[in-house]
């Protein structure tokens, strides 16, 4: 089927035509047509209309950031997304059917299935509440605070281990609420002190239960919208100062709400009940948090309806008949996604501009409608692309094919043009140019490289050799799969240069995970993000599917390089934004992704290296905690059996917190926690810090010095220490490096807490001396 | 005659139906293996099997509707006689296609037991990793490997590659037979000699090696190139395994082939294997050559002791005698001769023999400390050298057996249990 058979509809169209990515061309103009009327903004009960805020918290911004920072659990984002992949596997195996009665009874079901572990929450919290009756937090030890909530037990006994898992980082949370207050009251926070003793609070916090486990019901149910922030994260950025939207960073939309949001939802809502003035102020919290955890969002929904509703009338229009009103009805859906969080009017509100996306890609598709055309179209994109594929059943080339291929195309340019601000959409020249190269690249990527003009320097590979297909097959799509696998030899040296996800390279990944080292063999699955996607559901559908069989369950950032060293096809690959690198989710709409099936890969997950920065200006320390993984310990371990000078096993150690520290620096809000009062500006002497080049002033340099120094000191004293810990059955050892009055400290935390960015790698901070430091080692991972 | 073909029909529609309703049994693969077997398969080792047997049970119920359809059609009684002969063909298909069922079948049920389940894991994870080791830089795919227990003195392979009992299927995964007195004794390194041979037919290492062997002799002594061709597949397979694990290897070997006086000096026409009097000398000339003096001096004076070369049948005895002479060069065509199977580079370039000597075994063991045998990254990245060192304690170190087959099975078990299939 070369060339495409566009051409009679294309002498047709007596219209002026622009560039067309396939082979041949279709015509479009600027909108004659009057302008559409606006659809109405979305009406959101988020962020703008949330009563919380500085009026009923008078404990200050900087004393909550630290409570809040301090609740922050990692691993209580894997407890939830442990939940949330139950949950989304019960979903799938009894369907919605997509109706709202199959959702609701759906929906009856999940509540069914968690009420268990609601019941549950509600009454540890109820229980240690009693414990905690009449003791003052502030009085008690770790040692007597553990005692105390070693009572808990749970009156269930057969919770599945996801539960059990997620009650047990509930409690951990609990005893950092706790310890968090008491440190408050011991510095006399008004605010903290009343709230002593603490039992009748905890009892309060049982009340943000069912709100939070509502969050992951209407996660697995796409009921949370993925742009649109919830209630909880709005104050979890008031208190934490994270960022947690990379599109307040990033022009790329989020894919699908994360469970990050979640905790940090959490997290913001327990730190507002302990520092809130007064016990009315605690009940509207409590309000607030209940009545938000009841909100749904239908987006997604209504996505999938006029998605479908696009392939359904495209595939009955007959030769000549004009796609355009499909187009225009399919554009709001795909906008209404992101729209909610743009400033400034968007393009929901600019009818001109949807009416203009509307005929641009109408007169685009219009060559290729009708039952002439479509068939030969669908057998295309079906041989070259479904035929390679091991589906469930085969797929016939219907002119639904031909459908869905365009379909994608309007969304991918669709959503190429809503990144542009506000001022080049009214700009006519950036408009258009937006559109144009968009569709160019929405094209290549939804259409079998046969049918494409072969000078086009969109084409994504050099020879034919697969299309992107949207995945699960059905009215529900939630990601885009490559028909073709690619076989490859990873080489060391490729493994070292390619990066994953927070920095890390494709070789630790391979050795930390996959248990893995050397050249590997192994074959690579390609995936890209669209609205819905998230990596546990592509991995679950793809499980289930039968198509990827073995290898630790992650997938990694396809960026242009990865695809280039991995595929020697670059063009397969996605440019990321760095927002979106730091952590695997959210995804991205429009990210690129690639799963490694290595077969005698190790399952078990094992951590990475990495290191976790804390100011903290009330002990008056940096701390570094820097986790080596069980084979960077190891390896560690076996150098300094060897007595080898410690200069290999120092840069080994410094490789892990070296990264940690400066990108901590270069993105700072966030990724370093600062505990303790803010300073005043009047406190720094010399006035705020500012910018400067000198590196020797760089703080990210400067810790990372004193850093080094406190580890060679400590593996040439503590070698035994660091040895036994290396014995012991925990995955990995953490050394947890304490920089007790470090100079320029609260210079430091002011510049991290301005959100000073790059900035804050250099400072003209008076950063010279020496801070004490003590070295501690632990077996397994530990938080700074 | 109307009796005669409906008498006919009504004959070969039961047999048809029969067929039929066994293939429906056929299909489903617990009817061969527990499920619990199946799980304790890898799971790209269970996809790629099962894969390959829905395969061929598919083409046996596409035959069965192509008979029915014969049947239907078939009106007169010479036409009800020739679909009665396809029903016996089909039949004969049916147990083809059951033999690699059944075969499969056995294998994976050997795993229910955990503990077995978990040893024979770690042994797919021990072949595959060996295999890769030289396939991957030569840009080959590793078959995946499935390895079974089961009783006997020897290990065997059903290699990947290979057409299978239906007659038109291929086997996906290499099948490894290991011993259970080799599994549960600290030194299943015939697993990979086995890998060895896998090795040898998907490169083309056998042929060239035998080729190797007849120009290295053909001037001083070419009954012994001859001879060394012949055997040329088994010695392969035991320079592999000697390669990954060293003298445990070599200790295995003798351990296995020694006993049988028969079979020590002379072998039946044909047989690739080289008689136990030169092969267990030849293994010892490998470490030699590779190590220098070591146990395996005392394993070969041994040997030599027990089964002297004059004690050799009279045809053989000249032949043997210019073998034992010629060994270093035999060792060396096998472990340092560049090969085009290897892309121009010896067998030793993609593994050193020198990484499983003693010393350099003693030095991991003291790097690594008692995180050798419990640290998932010493499991993961030193697997094959555990193995090594295993035997080699095993070999030489007999008043500890009983600790080091415990500790042998607990960090099997650890590999075995980490690289189980995800649920």
């Amino acid at each position: 089927m070369n060339p495409l058979p566009h051409g009679e509809a294309a002498v047709t169209a007596p219209r002026w035509q622009p560039e067309t990515p396939f082979l041949g061309a279709v015509d479009t103009e600027m909108p004659q047509q009057p302008a559409q009327p606006s659809r109405p903004e979305a009406d959101t009960p988020f962020l703008a209309r949330y009563q919380l805020g500085d009026e009923i918290i008078d404990a200050g911004p900087a004393a909550a950031q630290g409570f809040a920072a301090e609740l922050l659990d990692p691993e209580f984002d894997e407890a939830l997304e442990e939940l949330l992949d139950e949950a989304e596997t019960l979903v799938e195996r009894v369907g919605t059917d997509e109706t709202p009665v199959g959702t609701a009874r759906t929906r009856r079901l999940l509540e069914h299935w968690i009420g268990p572990l609601q019941a549950e929450a509600e009454a540890m919290f109820e229980q240690i509440a009693s414990e905690l009756e009449r003791e003052r937090a502030d009085l008690l030890g770790d040692t007597e605070l553990d005692r105390l909530l070693e009572r808990y037990e749970p009156q269930e006994t057969d919770l599945s281990p996801a539960f059990e898992n997620f009650l047990g980082k509930l409690k951990k949370k609990m005893r950092r609420a706790v310890q968090g207050a008491a440190k408050l009251a011991k510095r006399g926070l008004a605010a903290a002190a009343k709230l002593m003793p603490i039992g009748p609070l905890l009892r309060k916090l049982a009340g943000l239960v069912r709100p939070l486990l509502k969050g992951v019901i209407n996660m697995a149910l796409d009921k949370l919208p993925p742009a649109v922030r919830p209630h909880a994260a709005a104050l979890a950025k008031k208190f934490t100062g994270e960022l947690r939207e990379p599109e307040e960073i990033a022009s790329a939309a989020p894919a699908a709400a994360d469970v990050r949001a979640l905790q940090l939802g959490l997290d913001a809502e327990i730190t507002g009940l302990f520092l809130a003035p007064d016990e009315t102020a605690q009940e509207d919290l409590l309000t607030q948090a209940a009545t938000a955890g009841e909100v749904e969002s239908d987006v997604l929904t209504e996505l999938d309806d006029a998605r479908a509703r696009f392939v359904e009338r495209f595939a009955a229009l007959d030769e000549g008949e004009d796609p355009t009103p499909l187009v225009e009805e399919f554009v709001p859906a795909v906008l209404a996604l992101r729209t909610p969080l743009r400033i400034g009017i968007g393009i929901l509100g600019r009818p001109k501009v949807v009416s203009f996306l509307a005929r641009y890609l109408g007169r685009l598709i219009a060559p290729y409608v009708g039952p002439k055309v479509t068939p030969a179209l669908s057998k295309a994109i079906v041989d070259q692309g479904l035929r390679l594929m091991s589906l469930e059943t085969p797929v016939e080339p219907t002119p639904d094919i031909a459908g869905e291929a365009f379909a994608n195309v309007v969304e991918d340019t669709v959503r190429q043009v809503s990144a542009l601000s506000d001022e080049e959409l009214e700009d006519e020249i950036a408009l258009e140019m937006a559109a144009y190269e968009g569709q160019q690249a929405a094209v290549a990527a939804n259409f079998p490289m046969e049918l494409l003009d072969p000078a086009s320097e969109n084409l994504e590979t050099r020879r034919p050799m697969g299309t992107w297909v949207s995945m699960p097959r059905g009215r529900r799509v939630r990601y885009r799969k490559y028909s073709r696998v690619f076989p490859v030899l990873i080489t060391p040296q490729t493994a070292k240069a390619v990066r994953t996800f927070g920095g890390r390279t494709l070789r630790s990944f391979l050795r930390d995970q996959a248990g893995r080292t050397g050249a590997v063999q192994a074959r690579v699955h390609l995936y890209h993000a669209v609205p819905g996607s998230r990596i546990a559901r592509i991995l679950r559908t793809e499980h289930r599917n039968g198509s990827i069989a073995t290898g630790p369950a992650a997938l990694h950032p396809l960026t242009p390089e990865a695809a280039g060293m991995l595929l020697g096809e670059p063009g397969l690959g996605h440019e990321m934004e760095e927002a979106y690198l730091d952590r695997p989710e959210p995804l991205a709409v429009g990210e690129r992704l690639y799963y490694l099936e290595v077969p005698g890969a190790r399952t078990a997950a094992r951590r990475s290296s990495d290191a976790d920065l804390a100011l903290d200006l009330r002990a008056g320390e940096i701390r570094l905690a820097v986790f080596l993984s069980e084979p960077d310990a190891q390896a560690i371990a076996a150098r300094l059996r060897r007595k080898e000078p410690l200069g290999a096993s120092l840069a080994a150690l410094r490789r892990v917190y070296r990264r940690a520290i400066r990108n901590a620096f270069a993105r700072p809000r966030g990724r370093v926690r600062v505990i303790g009062e803010e300073p005043g500006r009047q406190e720094l002497a010399g006035g705020p810090p500012r910018p400067t080049r000198s590196r020797s002033f760089s703080p990210a340099a400067v810790i990372e010095r004193w850093t080094t120094r406190a580890l060679g000191a400590a593996l040439a004293r503590e070698r035994d220490a660091f040895l036994a810990a290396t014995v012991a059955d925990a995955d990995g050892v953490t050394l947890v490096v304490r920089l007790s009055d470090p100079p320029g400290l609260r210079a430091i935390a002011s510049l991290v807490r301005d959100g000073a960015g790059p900035r804050a790698m250099e400072s003209s901070a008076d950063l010279r001396g020496r801070p004490r430091a003590r070295v501690e080692i632990h077996p397994g991972y530990r938080r700074a | 005659m109307p009796d005669a073909t409906a008498a006919l029909r009504l004959q070969v529609t039961r047999q048809a139906a029969h067929w039929r309703a066994a293939v429906v049994a056929l299909a489903d693969f617990e009817n061969f293996a527990a499920a619990s077997a199946w799980a304790n398969l890898e799971r790209h080792l269970g996809v790629a099997i099962r894969a390959q047997l829905r395969r061929s049970v598919l083409h046996l119920q596409r035959t069965a509707d192509v008979l029915d359809a014969e049947l239907r059609a078939a009106e007169t009684l010479a036409e009800l006689d020739r679909v009665r002969r396809l029903v016996v063909r089909f039949r004969r298909r049916f147990l083809r296609v059951e033999t690699a069922l059944d075969f499969y079948g056995d294998a994976v049920n050997t795993r229910t037991s955990p503990k077995i389940g978990g040893l024979l894991r770690a042994c797919d994870i021990l072949a595959g990793r060996s295999l890769e080791q030289v396939l991957g830089p030569l840009g080959l795919p590793t078959p995946p490997v499935l390895t079974y227990v089961d009783r006997g003195l020897g290990a065997s392979i059903l290699r990947s590659g290979l057409r299978l009992w239906d007659g038109r299927s291929f086997s996906v995964a290499a099948a490894v037979k290991v011993t259970r007195h080799n599994l549960g004794g600290a030194r299943p390194t015939a697993l990979l000699h086995e890998c060895g041979h896998q090795l040898g037919f998907s490169t083309g290492w056998n042929d060239e090696l035998a080729a190797a062997f007849r120009r290295e002799f053909q001037h001083d002594a070419p009954d012994v190139g001859d001879a060394w061709a012949g055997w040329s597949s088994e010695t392969a397979a035991d320079a592999f395994a000697f390669a990954h694990a060293g003298y445990a290897a070599v200790a295995a070997l003798h351990d296995v082939i020694a006993g049988e006086e028969q079979r020590v000096w002379t072998v039946p026409p044909g047989d690739p294997h080289p008689p136990a009097a030169l092969r267990v000398l030849a293994n010892a000339a490998m470490a030699r050559r590779f190590y220098g003096v070591g146990p395996w001096d005392d394993l070969a004076g041994s040997w030599t002791l027990t089964h002297p070369l004059r004690r050799a049948p009279d045809r053989v005895r000249g032949l043997y005698e210019r073998s034992a002479a010629r060994l270093p060069r035999i060792v060396d065509v096998l472990l340092l001769r560049p090969m085009r199977a290897f892309h121009g580079r010896p067998l030793v370039a993609y593994v050193d023999p020198l990484r499983v000597r003693p010393d350099e075994l003693a030095r991991l063991s003291h790097e690594a400390g008692t995180a050798l045998f419990t640290s998932p990254h010493w499991l993961w990245t030193e697997s094959l050298r555990l193995l090594a060192l295993s035997g080699y304690r095993a070999a030489t170190e007999p008043e500890h057996a009983a600790d080091i087959a415990q500790q042998y099975e607990n960090w099997m078990t650890r590999l075995g249990h980490d690289g189980r299939a995800a649920a």
